[in-house]
């Protein structure tokens, strides 16, 4: 009740459908990803209360995640990582004349995945928040490991380039004072150092940066867009009894991105595709996927924001987050003094359920703005040529960076950095698994040295690390998840020696 | 394949020289940072093997990279270092309107006529100084100054 109290303060309301907005925007806009619209968001939450920041950046995370759907489905790129499946069958469609019909049919799978994912992370954050107390430095150690594999395992393409960069992560947070020792390492005498390299800068260093380089070189690329008018009634309520039918997909969908987004380190760019070949695997007809069927629009929109309250059930619980954009959020909580993790649920309990109802209220929230502004949303956005655009991102990525500590060498790292992030991606390295390693690697440090300093009495002091039960499930965790690609490929062959996967290009 | 060598490479010497650095640490605080010092090394190691190994399995993607677009990169980047190196100089609104006006100039296909200039300068200077007013003035957080604002 106090959540719903002071969601419906009218200030916050008003800032939320802002908020909304710009996620939209940003989420339809091809390069923007729901990871960039967050990082850009904190600086500017920075003088607001901790409650406001949590739901504010709550709000942007789920709408930008819908977002791009539109691009997905209008101009067949997708807006974020998280719709890229949604291109199969929403551009196809688009194309027959059913753009209208495929945007309504992506906002009520969004806001249907959406609130599945919050009502998830009410009922089980609490219970989770419970066995996390229970976790100690051994089990905080074997978390961090098990984030580190699931990240590696769940990056696409090579699987060692996905293990080094969760270590270049890990060794770049060793810089600066140690967490447990507080000797000073690896500053090479730059006094700016001493504190480390900040985390908000690193984030949006390595997730914007890139993209902005992108578009430099994507600059003369036309976009193609197609004609769009106000939706009808009639079709929003047809659209609407379409999609309630088939509740079937939209539970399985809703299950693979609350799980997948549960999961440390992986999010909506793995959860939409995961998604959508379960749909393909399910259906009677598999062969109608990729030419334009609701099924795949809702298989992929549902699991991606059903991934967002599911990424925030370990980043709340646990401390770990769950998807790239929940790391960012785990940037905020720390800016505004708070510390993601079981505590929370003790010293900031009130902000944490105004933050689920707020997240609540965004989801719903995502309906109305969409749908009224789909049309003259996706010209807005088309329109937007990329000579603005990106000179605009890097003033508000040096903004973003500078605000956090006031400090210009921050702004130096965050764009060292991002070119740095930038070279790597295109050497096959994602971003995901090394800022994910910035996060882990001081969870991780912690967690080993203090467990070996508790083993002293034991004859080894490492045996520590194996003595609890929880230690040995998070190890069990750790190995099925490594051996996970064997499994996928497994998996993937089994399925293209039944059937043709569909066209991949988007 | 040659790239993946040369950045296995890479990874040793950054593996090695967190390695050197921690000898000068305590070691209660130089063994975790060892721990993944050793364990980039290894996979280094792999990453460097692999190329040998799968030659003919893995197809490298050729780089979309044209010597024009490189050079606009490199162009860009240097303009944003060189923004905030004038930050300090000329202050947070002055710099920003110029160097946003510049990157707009570069990165535009076709030459901006100078009405379209002039309306895109106003816009940057409405965004900047907007900007720059909910951040000094209302949430007082200080941006950098120069002699200018």
């Amino acid at each position: 009740m106090v959540g719903l109290q002071e969601i419906f303060v009218l200030k916050l309301f008003l800032m939320m459908c802002g908020v909304t907005l710009v996620g939209l925007l940003m989420g339809a806009a091809p390069g923007l990803t729901a990871t960039m619209a967050v990082a850009l968001l904190i600086p500017i939450t920075f003088p607001l209360s901790t409650t406001y920041a949590l739901v504010l950046t709550g709000t942007i995370y789920m709408s930008a995640i819908y977002g791009g759907s539109f691009s997905a489905i209008l101009l067949n790129t997708p807006g974020t990582p998280s719709s890229i499946a949604t291109c199969f069958d929403g551009y196809p469609m688009a194309k027959r004349g059913e753009g209208q019909r495929a945007i309504l049919i992506a906002s009520f799978s969004s806001v249907y995945g959406g609130l599945f994912g919050v009502i998830f992370l009410l009922l089980l954050a609490v219970p989770l928040s419970v066995i996390a107390l229970k976790f100690g430095p051994p089990e905080y150690f074997w978390l961090a490991v098990l984030g580190i594999t699931v990240i590696a395992a769940l990056s696409t393409g090579n699987i060692v380039k996905g293990f080094i960069g969760g270590a270049i992560g890990i060794l770049i947070s060793t810089i600066g004072i140690a967490p447990v020792g507080g000797s000073m390492r690896f500053t090479m005498g730059i006094p700016n150092l001493n504190a480390g390299v900040a985390l908000i800068p690193a984030l949006i260093g390595f997730f914007c940066i890139p993209a902005v380089l992108d578009m430099v070189v994507q600059r003369e690329e036309e976009i193609h867009l197609l004609k769009t008018s106000k939706v009808q009634a009639r079709l929003f309520l047809e659209t609407f009894k379409e999609v309630m039918k088939k509740q079937v997909d939209l539970l399985r969908a809703s299950f693979i991105g609350l799980f997948i987004g549960m999961l440390p380190g992986a999010g909506g760019s793995v959860a939409n595709l995961v998604a959508y070949e379960e749909a393909e695997r399910a259906s009677k007809h598999p062969e109608k996927f990729g030419t334009g069927i609701p099924e795949g629009i809702i298989a992929s929109e549902t699991a991606n924001n059903a991934v967002v309250g599911g990424s925030l059930i370990p980043l709340l619980t646990l401390g770990v987050p769950g998807s790239p954009p929940a790391a960012v959020m785990y940037g905020a909580l720390l800016m505004h003094g708070v510390q993601p993790g079981p505590q929370l649920f003790t010293g900031n309990s009130q902000a944490v359920f105004t933050f689920i109802v707020g997240l609540f209220v965004a989801t719903l929230l995502m309906l109305p703005i969409g749908i009224a502004l789909a049309g003259g949303m996706t010209k807005l956005v088309s329109r937007l040529s990329i000579k603005v655009l990106a000179p605009f991102i890097i003033f508000l990525t040096i903004i973003g960076s500078y605000s956090i500590r006031n400090n210009i060498l921050d702004v130096y790292i965050m764009l060292t950095l991002g070119v740095l992030g930038y070279v790597l991606k295109k050497l096959g390295f994602e971003p995901g698994p090394i800022t994910l390693g910035l996060i882990l690697g001081p969870i991780a440090e912690t967690g080993l040295i203090q467990s070996l300093l508790i083993g002293g009495t034991l004859p080894h002091s490492w045996m520590i690390l194996f003595k609890y039960p929880l230690s040995w499930v998070l190890i069990i965790l750790s190995i099925t998840s490594l051996f996970w690609p064997l499994f996928r490929k497994i998996f993937s062959n089994k399925a293209s020696n039944s059937q043709q996967s569909p066209d991949p290009e988007v | 394949m040659k790239s993946n060598r040369i950045v296995s490479v890479i990874f040793l010497l950054i593996s090695g020289w967190f390695w050197a650095e921690s000898i000068h640490v305590p070691y209660k605080d130089a063994l975790f940072p060892r721990l993944m010092a050793l364990l980039l090394i290894v996979l280094s190691l792999i990453l460097f093997t692999e190329t040998f190994l799968k030659q003919r399995q893995l197809v490298e993607q050729k780089p979309a990279l044209t010597r024009r677009n490189l050079i606009y990169m490199i162009l860009f980047i240097s303009l944003a270092f060189a923004w905030l190196y004038m930050m300090n100089i000329f202050g947070f609104v002055t710099s920003s309107i110029v160097f946003l006006l510049i990157m707009t100039l570069i990165l535009s296909t076709k030459a901006m006529k100078f009405r379209e200039t002039l309306f895109t300068l106003i816009l940057y200077a409405v965004i900047v100084i907007g900007f720059w007013f909910a951040f000094s003035r209302l949430l007082l957080i200080p941006l950098p100054h120069g002699f200018l604002i």
